[in-house]
């Protein structure tokens, strides 16, 4: 008998060894983690196990996991670590073949990124002044990294035929090794080491949909921006980007044909001006300034005399208040009659954007277009205290032009004396990213530093900041 | 005659010495120990302060203090680890990011959010920053006191960067005087391209959770180069170790695999 009890205990024991090893699928352990197949001992007691393999259990099935904040979709997630979240929802599909996980290409700032809808917004809404570019008809990685790639320029060798043209209408698929058929990107055609019969820089010229005045070879390719330093311009033989060529001094430049239409210049005949090579100019767009309108690009008359006139008069102010709209007005302040003119026709807010503390770094900034340009910006500066309305000081800083001199600042927002000042980050989007870097957009916690230092030096206090934007605002004591 | 000269003399320098004092002193109280500080003196002080803030959220975020952030990228994601979710290797504790599912090639998705990670460098950020934040010490000179409010730490993880945010209110206040200054927020941007990389092992689960591999050179010549993948079989599971090329930041986790 006593055989048999001590048989029964080694057996009993034995059970007891075996459970207490066993392991389980544990829907939390006492770690905190989420659905972990380990041993029963770890198991959180408050919650569900079962000794089989997660996925058996119906809390720890995989399924998809689609956290809405984020935008992004985890495939093969256990369900309870997905509803651990309260943003999270789970789905029986693991694969995330549900509309939410759907990915296509986004396009930000030229780059791609092949996401979910919701996180292409998600990531485009960080950046101010960009436009969400989501293109759910592109369907897998490679394709919207693609999507960047066609439009890479280069020149197209096919057979006897030279072409600078972009990647997706170059034909020939041969490799890409010197002297043969092929796409040669960032070549120009010219470019001795390829078998193109294209003399370089025969003439200037402009391009449909570009700004610049541009070499073209004796094949007719457009080759880099004109750049009276030839050897400088044609980069031995490869592109050189709008950033990298060289920057225009105002309109009618003989040495440089990299023109910005922000700043009222556009490729033109050349006319009366007299650039070293070519026929070609960063002519004018201000037609008002001039009387020979044939110097201008055909757009810009139009604009003139078409588009602008009835937007340019302050009356549209009132026209827009009576609506019960607000109306925000910017301007560079370099037309102080406007700026009187629009004392009996105030905006909600006046925003003067302010480029500078001497008329150099203005100049070096905003590279203005009229003369006089410094003395027009301080006199509309004298007359904001005049305005009921909310009057901003607006400054946009970019490394390496106009972010420095805090003091100065804050002298010339004394003797303004607007309601609020706005001390902003410039931000590589649109046009200017062909001008500047991202690197030459200033930190968020640069323009704190920037505006504690406005701060010290004035009667301003900053109130707000938002750091997605880089911009703090300070208001008037 | 003579001992009358010197007695003059040495009462001459003893006079110029005592003028020096008396002068040094007056300075020193003004200057030095600022003892009726304008608004100016006190937004002085609060830029040491700022600098000395912004140096011990960075000695904690990244310094000598601590590294949270290289530790996470190490460790697959993860500060603090559980039993039986992390494989030892080369001295590291790397997480599995990834659960064999038996009898199956794919693995099940142990979903790694970038806000746990942030959570984790908040948690290891708000325990060390004491041992090297002292603001108070800046009063010890000074004619003004230091207020102090709550300190809360933020972290936000960027595709290039990680912000670590230190939200303490503070505000200097002259003794004597009206005079006062604030600030409330002060940050250290650590440039470790976490958010990038993490963003890289996801696309490499999905991959590991649908069809239970993944082709990590086809994806390092579709991104033109930009990152660097390895992958290792230390038996029975995979680990791959991420960086980028223009950044020596690595960020490294396990996918557990079935042994035969």
């Amino acid at each position: 008998m006593l055989k048999k009890i001590i048989l029964f205990l080694i057996v009993v024991a034995g059970i007891a060894v075996i459970a207490a090893a066993q392991d389980a699928c544990c829907e939390r352990t006492v770690d905190g983690e989420w659905c972990q197949f380990t041993n029963a001992n770890n198991c959180d007691e408050n919650y569900r196990n079962t000794p089989v393999s997660c996925e058996q259990t119906s809390f720890c099935k995989v399924g998809c996991c689609y956290n809405s904040e984020e935008g992004q979709c985890f495939k093969s997630t256990p369900r309870s670590l997905c509803e651990s979240d309260p943003k999270n929802t789970w789905n029986l599909d693991a694969a995330c073949q549900i509309e939410q996980c759907s990915k296509g290409c986004c396009i930000i700032a030229g780059e791609t990124f092949f996401v979910t809808e919701a996180r292409c917004k998600a990531e485009t809404s960080k950046y101010e002044d960009v436009e969400m570019d989501f293109r759910e008809d592109v369907t897998t990685e490679s394709a919207c990294v693609a999507l960047s790639r066609t439009q890479e320029k280069g020149c197209c060798v096919n057979g006897d035929s030279c072409s600078f043209t972009a990647r997706e209408q170059c034909e020939t698929s041969g490799a890409e090794a010197a002297g043969k058929d092929g796409f040669y990107l960032g070549t120009l055609c010219s470019n001795d080491a390829l078998s193109c019969d294209c003399a370089r820089q025969q003439r200037t010229g402009c391009l449909p949909d570009k700004d610049d005045v541009y070499w073209f070879d004796s094949c007719g390719n457009p080759e880099n921006i004109y750049d009276s330093n030839k050897g400088r311009s044609y980069n031995q033989g490869y592109v050189l980007s709008e950033g990298e060529s060289c920057s225009i001094n105002g309109h009618d430049d003989p040495n440089c044909g990299n023109c910005e239409y922000e700043q009222g210049t556009l490729c033109a005949e050349a006319g009366d001006a007299r650039p070293k090579f070519g026929d070609f100019v960063c002519g004018n767009l201000q037609c008002e300034a001039n009387e020979d309108y044939s110097k201008c690009p055909s757009d810009c008359t139009q604009s003139n005399e078409n588009k602008f006139d009835e937007l340019n008069k302050p009356e549209m102010i009132d026209e827009i208040k009576s609506r019960g709209m607000t109306a925000y007005l910017v301007s560079n302040g370099t037309v102080p009659d406007m700026t009187e003119r629009l004392l009996n026709h105030q905006p909600t807010n006046l925003y003067i954007s302010v480029y500078g503390t001497t008329p150099e770094m203005y100049k070096k900034t905003a590279v203005p277009m009229t003369k006089g340009f410094w003395e027009n910006v301080q006199q509309t500066l004298s007359m904001i205290k005049d305005f009921s309305c909310n009057t901003v000081f607006r400054l946009t800083l970019t490394k390496g032009l106009n972010f420095t001199d805090p003091e100065g600042y804050a002298k010339l927002i004394e003797s303004a004396m607007p309601k609020f000042v706005e001390v902003k980050a410039f931000m590589a989007v649109g046009g200017s990213r062909r001008v500047l870097q991202y690197t030459d957009m200033p930190l968020h916690s640069e323009i704190q530093d920037f505006a504690r230092d406005i701060e010290k030096h004035s009667s301003y206090k900053i109130i707000n900041e938002k750091t997605d934007s880089r911009v703090v605002l300070l208001e008037r004591r | 005659m003579k001992p009358k000269k010197g007695q003059v003399a040495l009462f001459a320098v003893v006079g110029i010495l005592i003028l020096i004092l008396i002068g040094f002193t007056l300075y020193t109280r003004t200057n030095v120990f600022l003892v009726n500080p304008g608004e100016d003196d006190l937004n002085a002080e609060l830029d040491s302060i700022r600098t000395h803030i912004q140096e011990c959220i960075r000695e904690t975020a990244d310094g000598d203090i601590g590294k949270p952030i290289v530790d996470i990228g190490f460790q697959g994601g993860y500060l603090k680890q559980g039993a039986d979710t992390f494989r030892l290797y080369n001295d590291n504790r790397i997480s599995y990011l990834c659960y064999n599912m038996e009898n199956t090639e794919q693995c099940m998705n142990r979903m790694l959010l970038k806000e746990d990670m942030e959570q984790s460098i908040i948690d290891d950020v708000s325990i060390n920053i004491g041992s090297c934040l002292d603001v108070q010490s800046f009063r010890q000179f000074g004619g003004f006191d230091i207020i102090t409010g709550g300190m809360n730490v933020m972290a936000d993880i960027e595709k290039d960067n990680v912000k670590v945010t230190l939200d303490y209110p503070i505000t200097l206040k002259s003794k004597r005087s009206d005079a006062s200054v604030s600030a409330r927020q002060f940050n250290a941007v650590i440039n470790y391209p976490l958010g990038d990389l993490y963003d890289v092992a996801n696309t490499i689960i999905d991959f590991e959770t649908e069809f239970g591999d993944f082709d990590q050179f086809a994806y390092m010549l579709q991104k033109k180069g930009k990152y660097i993948i390895e992958k290792k079989k230390p038996y029975p599971d995979k680990l791959y170790i991420l960086s980028r090329r223009d950044s020596p930041y690595v960020f490294q986790f396990f996918v557990q695999g079935e042994p035969e």
